[in-house]
């Protein structure tokens, strides 16, 4: 799942380069990095806000906090982490300070699905809507974590470095945070089982 | 029995986010466990539902030309900072340059980091020294001093005796008129005589407004030291005539007497 710098060994490498010539000034490096990630940053802000709009608004913030903030990131994590901090940073704030409304996600869901039936992604947008609804619905950081974890695929320590606490600590919280999820999506698992069973 | 039941959730739902199928014993708990059993259903419908959710994300736009314009203008903002404020300090030291040449000597220039503003308040008091030449109007009486040859007094009055007076002498009126008041602008040299020979003579400077003599009276004693004898002299000009009048007394006598 890890892309831009975290994809292997030598694009990690020139990653690295990248980093250390953008701190320097130079501006062709940065825009480098800026194409690197900007879909990785993307994909994360639309799935912890729900509204694309606001995920484009997150991914420019993103680059432009990063680049004032550069000569601060030290090589103590990967240069893609620190992005996801301040990219999970701007959403929390964002979506603190309103209610971000999943209308438009609706149009969106099917887009990167391999030539989907008609059928199938109306099947796929109606889950989807129903996960975009329970996930919107959730605390701030019990969103983040399902997001990090079950759709980013982010590994503990990852998730760990990105909110800066223990990996125990999120454990424990996403424990609950998968606890609530479940709870809160057993009505459309219900209703689905219903449906199937009366469709047999 | 709940905790472990706890447990066992995570586990199935690590197990079904990864594709991996139970262990035998994850298995064997969950044929026992109608909670279990019901939870791992759920599980694996929620991280299907949650998958299809997050493959379904919008292409992301290209956001290098946006970033990279609120950036660079923020470069340039920048520079054109270091830019002015290098330009106001160059300015800066050339004019504390050019204060420092041409009024160095004069007066203290300007000091903008002066640390002992003292310095400046030191400044004025060289302003304030003439303050106290309150003492310098001092010359202006003297123009007053200098008005009074204005009022036409005499300069100066000159008595010069031919012989020694021994003898009262006198001088009418009359004669005194007769010979002195031919002249309109009198002699300056008027001439006392006692038996038609000269006693004394007096220069004066009388007074005159344009050239209009103006009244006035000198006086002169003279004290002869050998015999102790003192005269009297009184110079008196009014109305166009002068009168002289010359009285000389021995020691011990009264003036007043003669005439």
């Amino acid at each position: 799942m890890e892309a831009g710098c975290g994809g292997g060994r030598g694009l990690s490498e020139s990653c690295e380069n990248l980093v250390e010539l953008a701190k320097a000034g130079d501006l062709r490096a940065f825009d480098a990095l800026v194409s690197l990630h900007q879909n990785q940053v993307h994909a994360l802000a639309y799935r912890i806000l729900g509204h694309d709009e606001d995920a484009a608004d997150v991914q420019q913030e993103t680059f432009v906090q990063a680049w004032r903030n550069l000569r601060k990131f030290r090589r103590e994590s990967q240069f893609s982490t620190w992005l996801h901090r301040i990219t999970v940073n701007l959403c929390l704030s964002r979506k603190r300070r309103r209610e971000i409304s999943c209308e438009p996600l609706e149009d969106h869901l099917c887009l990167r699905s391999p030539e989907p039936s008609p059928a199938a992604c109306l099947e796929r947008t109606e889950d989807a809507a129903a996960v975009r609804r329970v996930i919107d619905a959730m605390p701030g950081h019990y969103r983040v974590l399902i997001v990090l974890r079950e759709m980013e695929e982010r590994s503990y320590d990852e998730i760990a470095e990105i909110l800066g606490c223990s990996i125990e600590s999120v454990r424990t919280r996403l424990h609950k945070a998968r606890k609530l999820l479940r709870e809160k999506m057993r009505p459309y698992i219900e209703e689905e089982n219903a449906w199937s069973t009366s469709a047999t | 029995m709940e905790y472990k039941c706890d447990l066992i959730t995570d586990e199935i739902w690590e197990r079904a986010r990864a594709g991996e199928t139970l262990p035998a014993e994850t298995a064997e708990h969950l044929d026992g466990c109608p909670k279990c059993r019901r939870a791992a259903d759920e599980v694996q419908s929620v991280v299907s539902m949650v998958r299809v959710t997050a493959s379904c994300v919008p292409p992301a736009p290209d956001c290098r030309s946006a970033v990279m314009g609120r950036i660079v203008p923020r470069r340039l903002w920048r520079s054109a900072w270091a830019y002015a404020a290098a330009s106001v300090l160059l300015i800066a030291v050339i004019v504390s340059g050019w204060l420092a040449m041409h009024l160095g000597g004069k007066q203290p220039p300007v000091v903008v980091n002066d640390p002992k503003p003292e310095v400046r308040q030191e400044a004025p008091k060289p302003e304030v020294a003439p303050v106290v030449t309150p003492e310098a109007p001092k010359p202006k009486p003297a123009p007053v001093i200098e008005e009074k040859p204005r009022v036409e007094h005499p300069k100066r009055i000159h008595l010069v005796p031919k012989r020694p007076q021994t003898q009262l002498a006198r001088r009418s009126e009359k004669q005194g008129q007769a010979g002195l008041d031919t002249p309109a602008v009198p002699e300056p040299r008027e001439v006392v005589t006692f038996d038609d020979e000269p006693v004394a003579a007096v220069a004066v400077s009388w007074p005159s407004v344009g050239d209009q003599v103006m009244p006035a009276s000198y006086g002169y004693t003279n004290r002869d030291v050998s015999s102790g004898e003192v005269t009297f002299c009184r110079v008196e000009r009014s109305a166009g005539s002068i009168n002289i009048r010359l009285e000389s007394k021995a020691p011990g006598e009264m003036p007043g007497k003669g005439a």
